[in-house]
Order: C-alpha cells, then structure tokens, then sequence
C-alpha cells in the first residue's frame, strides 16, 4: 500500500519536490559518461593504439627522427621561455589589479581576457603584419640584423600573447581574496617589501601560481593557431609539435603524426593528474582565506 | 613613549577622514579610541602605524617627529582585527617573524630569539602551543599569538584594531582582563580602537570619543560617563532620555511650559536636555512639578523600568525605579530628575 503524499515524512516529501525523477537522474548520468566515452576517452585511445600500430621500433624511429627531436626542443625552449614571462606578467598584473585602485582599472581586467577571446591565427597574422619582412617594424628589423616571424622569437612571442591570462586569472581572485592585512603585519614587524613578499605573499599564492604555471605550460605546448602562422613551418626548423604533427600527417605519415601526438596526450594526462592535485590544495587555500 | 598627534587630518579621494585631531597619549598609557563605524577610528590608528599617510598633520613618537617615517622605522605593534597570522608558519615562527626580518647588524642571535620566543608563549600562556599552526587554534588563543607577535618586537607603542571584535561574549570578558594585567605589567604605550562603549569604559586609562573625523571628548571612563562634553557623547554612551527644551531668559520651556529647571549656560536658544534613566525619580505629584503618567512597566532580571508620558508637555521618559514601589498602569505621578545635561543646539 502507497501512503498518500501527505502522510509521507516530510522530510522525504520535500527532497521529492525537487528532485528529478530516478529515471531522468540516472538518463543524465549515463548521458554524461556516453558523451565522456565518445569525444575524450575514444580519441586519446585511438592516439596510443594508432601510434603503436606498427611496432615499437617504427613508434621510436619516429620520435627520433632529427625532425622530430628538432620539433621537441622548440616546443620546449618555447615553453622555458614563454612560462616564466607569463608568470611574471600575470603576478604583477594580479598584484597591481588585487591592491591598487587607478583608473581603467575594468578595462585592464578585460584586456587581460583578450587573448581568450581573439582567434589564435588573428593573433598570428597581426604579428606578421606587425614584424614580418614587410611589416610595419621591418625596417628596425632588418637595420639591428633582427628576424622574429619565421624565427624562434616569433613563436615565443605568439606562445606569450596566446598563454598570458591563465597566471592573472588564477591569481586574481586568490589575491583579492586574501586581501592585504597579513602584508601589512609583515610591513609592521619590521620587513622590508621584498623579504615581505618572499616569506608572507608568495607562501599565501604558492598553490595558485603553481596550478597556473602549469595550465599556461600545457597551453603554451599545445599552441598550434598563431604559432602555424609566425613560424613559417620550416621543417626542422620552427615546427613545433603540434605543427609537426600536422606537418606528418599533411605527407600522410599516420604513424609518425600519431607517435608524436601521444607524446602530446601523455603530457596532457601528466597535466590533468597533477592539475587534479593541485586543484585540491588551492582549493584547501581558497577555502582558508575565506574563513580566517 | 608619549605619542602626540597635531592636526591630523585625512582624506579619501574628495571625502574627508579625519578632520583634524590634536591628542596627546602619556607613556605608558591605555587609550580607547571609541566611536561609531565610520566615525575614523581605524584609519586614526592605521595612521599611527605608518599604514596610511596623513593628509595634513604631524605625528611625535616622543619628540621624534615620525610622520615620515616608514612603517618598519616607526617600529610599531599593531594587532589586526582579523589577526592576520601567518597561516604557513607555527605559532613559534609567527612571533618569531618580526625578530627574524631585522636587518643581519640588529639581528638577535638564533638562541636569543628562541628564548624571547619561550618568554612571550608563557607570557600569553600558550606555553606548548608553540609547533602548532593558525589553522589548529581557537580565535582566543590567535588573538594571544598575534599579541605576541605584536610585542615580540619591543615596540614603541602597541596598537590593537577592534582586539576583541570576532570573540564570543565570554572569551571576550576574559580576553579584557587579561589585556588589562598584560598592559600593567610590560607598561606599552597601547591605543585600542573599539565600537562597544563597555569594553572603552571598563579597559581603558583614558577614553578618545570620535565622531564623523573628529575627536568629541578625550577624558577618564567615569568622566565620559558622568559629564559627557557633548550632546552626541551623552547620547553615545550609556542610557539617555532626550528633551528638547528652549532657553529665554535663564528659564527653560517645553512646548510654552515652565520646566522649573535650572540653567547650565547663558545662551539663550534651543537646548537639548539628557537624562539617564536612573535619574528620573517618581514622587507623589504636585501643583508646580513635572507630571507624568505611567505607560508600562518591564520587570526584567536587570530591574524594573518604568515608561512615563509627560503630562504637560509632549515627552516620554524612562526611568529605572525600585522594585518595591508601588505603581499601576495609568496611575498620575510626579517626575523630578536628580541629574540632568543641557546642551545648546545649533540653529
């Protein structure tokens, strides 16, 4: 026998008042765990088997091709050189943003974002337009024996642009957040600002600056828009990964395009493990500051 | 060390702060700074500490004049409201911190600094506590360290932000008395800034009221109480009924009748009259006495209250009676008042 809805607890009446009903809940879950299979678990499967396909000793060849090894240290310098930029920047954007009032203050905060919302190949083209061997800087250029598109210093510049939110943006709120009176004890007790920031800010942001240290570095290896745009593709030369991963499968070498795309997946998951860490303690953070 | 403050004014973008405050504080002297929120009080201390700087004005730390002094040079304590410990480091380190960051030729040697370290977890009676974090503490316990901290490095004068403000009621109590034997025995110089008017009256040498930027009485706790300077003090603080009379030839009125009051100044004009609830005393009426009529009567733990409605004129008083009068709703009586305050109003 059914109580009528009255009768039943209360309690239970209300949870079911707002509760989809057993079969939606569990429609949406499974939904969400099909889609989860099909478009990220599907595809980073197909990576490792395609690039296993043919062997062991055909998937080393590949990475060790002088192209290929040329395409790793790119990317790696370009990273090295990109990620610490960007984590200078984005500090002292935070910090200027989270402890000062000035003026156009809004407008930096959205032109922060900017890199966000712009098409990476606009971003590409205009640097062309800007330091190509037509550009507008072209002369400057080429009396100081400088080159930048189709050169190293493109694709850092590009990699810059592209990554610079992810530091401000996680430090942003972080440092609002925490507002500025443990600062100013340390300032009280006698510290000088640098010795302020080393023993009392840095501390305070360390697990935010880490998690977006590490997003701009996935991001700044993964690049392909602007940097297929400034880097000219010079085989060998100014290819970078994700650019020689085209570059094989555009001469439809599907085990060679797939050997170096698992390198990039295995940096994704090595990425998405320590991001899922890190995530945990910045929280744990967060959470602190707000209860004091 | 004597701080002395001369013409202080502060402010904010077109809006002003402070508008002026002169106020001497003698060594070793207890001060509350006391007034309502946004009446200046924490940005008059933040100025003393060097966190702001002064629009105009001086201020003497003895006969130094620091007012450009850096915020380190001042070497001030200032305990923040919201404790502001370093949640990375233990309680040790935390007081440790101000010994530690002193440039290598002050610096105590690491031993030294253990011992003064050992000294003030005693002091603070957080002996044992020394290798825990922020984190692991209760909020009394981290207002004693963030004192500690604030001591550790012998300041000139000690400055304490609402100390007591995010305390519940009885740690609150405690907290106060012990600041209290805390302040006599290491005798800082200590201005407290507070918005509940107990903790001022009951702690302090010396209580600053201050009023939209400015400094309204500066005198004992039980001055304040009984001679208030102004009409927004007597309001302020403690219990107060409010009349507004009218002053003309030494004689005061109420709505045309003769009040039967003495005058406390020439000025003739519109006064307004305080009387503290435990002043209004009921009698039996007369023909040239203030009447009244009994309103309601609230019998609580603390005593019995008594809401009076004035019979010549409009005007409701309160007044704290003994327990063993009798009275009934309704009944006429007579109102004297034992004590009273005048205030001229501006016109």
């Amino acid at each position: 026998m059914t109580k009528s809805f009255l009768q039943r607890d209360p309690i239970q009446r209300d949870r079911d008042m707002v509760r989809e009903s057993r079969l939606v809940e569990r429609t949406l879950i499974a939904l969400v765990f099909v889609i989860l299979a099909l478009f990220f678990f599907a595809p980073m499967l197909v990576v490792f088997v395609e690039a296993g396909r043919k062997g062991l000793l055909a998937y080393f060849t590949a990475i060790a091709d002088p192209e290929t090894k040329s395409a790793i240290k790119m990317t790696l310098m370009v990273a090295t050189l990109a990620v610490p930029i960007n984590a200078l920047f984005g500090l002292a954007a935070a910090w200027a943003i989270a402890r000062f009032e000035f003026p156009l203050k809004n407008l930096l905060v959205t032109l922060i974002d900017l890199p966000f919302s712009v098409s990476p190949v606009v971003v590409g083209l205009s640097f062309v337009v800007l330091f190509g061997s037509r550009g507008y800087f072209a002369p400057l250029l080429v009396q100081y024996n400088l080159q930048i598109i189709f050169a190293w210093p493109g694709l850092v510049l590009a990699t810059t642009f592209v990554t610079f939110p992810f530091v401000a943006r996680e430090l942003i709120p972080l440092m609002q957040q925490q507002g500025v009176e443990d600062e100013e004890a340390a300032l009280t007790l006698g510290a000088c600002p640098l010795k302020m920031f080393l023993t009392v800010t840095l501390p305070n942001i360390k697990w935010g600056l880490i998690y977006g240290i590490l997003l701009c570095n996935a991001r700044a290896m993964g690049e392909f828009g602007a940097v297929a745009v400034v880097s000219g593709r010079i085989r060998g030369m100014t290819t970078t990964l994700p650019l020689q991963v085209e570059v094989l499968y555009g001469g439809f070498d599907l085990s060679g395009a797939f050997a170096i795309a698992s390198i990039l997946a295995g940096l994704a998951l090595v990425t998405l493990i320590i991001k899922t860490v890190l995530e945990w303690r910045h929280a744990a953070d967060l959470a602190a500051s707000q209860r004091h | 060390m004597d701080i002395t403050l001369s013409g202080l004014k502060k402010t904010f973008g077109q809006s002003p702060a402070i508008h002026g405050i002169d106020l001497k504080i003698v060594s070793g002297e207890l001060l509350g700074l006391l007034g309502p929120s946004g009446s200046g009080k924490t940005t008059l201390l933040r100025m003393i500490a060097g966190l702001e700087l002064p629009t105009a004005g001086q201020i003497f730390f003895g006969k130094e004049d620091a007012s450009h002094k850096t915020i380190q040079e001042r070497r001030v304590g200032f305990v923040f409201q919201s404790y502001a410990l370093f949640k990375h480091m233990s309680v040790a380190e935390n007081i440790a911190y101000g010994l530690k960051v002193r440039p290598k030729a002050q610096r105590l040697e690491a031993a030294q600094i253990y011992k003064r370290v050992a000294e003030l977890l005693d002091l603070m009676q957080l002996a044992g506590y020394g290798g825990r974090f922020p984190g692991q503490l209760s909020g009394g316990q981290r207002q004693r360290v963030a004192l500690a901290r604030a001591l550790a490095v012998e300041p000139r004068v000690l400055l304490l932000d609402e100390p007591f403000g995010a305390l519940d009621a009885q740690v609150r109590k405690d907290l106060r008395r012990w600041l209290r034997e805390i302040h006599m025995r290491t005798g800082h110089t200590t201005i407290f800034v507070t918005h509940d008017q107990e903790e001022a009256l009951e702690l302090s040498d010396r209580v600053a009221v201050l009023a939209n930027g400015r400094l309204e009485q500066v005198a004992k706790p039980e001055i304040i109480y009984d001679q208030p300077a102004s009409a927004f003090v007597h309001g302020f603080i403690g219990e107060s009924n409010q009349i507004y009379v009218e002053q003309l030839n030494g004689r005061l009125f109420a709505a045309g009748s003769d009040l039967h009051l003495q005058c406390q100044d020439q000025t003739d004009g519109p006064h307004i009259l305080f009387v503290r609830p435990q002043h209004v005393k009921l009698s039996q009426p007369t023909e040239t006495g203030w009447r009244g009529q009994i309103k309601a009567i609230h019998q609580s733990f603390l005593g019995r209250r008594v809401e009076i409605a004035l019979s010549d004129f409009n005007g409701t008083l309160d007044a704290i009676v003994n327990d063993s009068e009798k009275l009934v709703i309704g009944e006429t009586i007579g109102v004297t008042l034992s004590n009273y305050r005048l205030f001229a109003l501006a016109r």
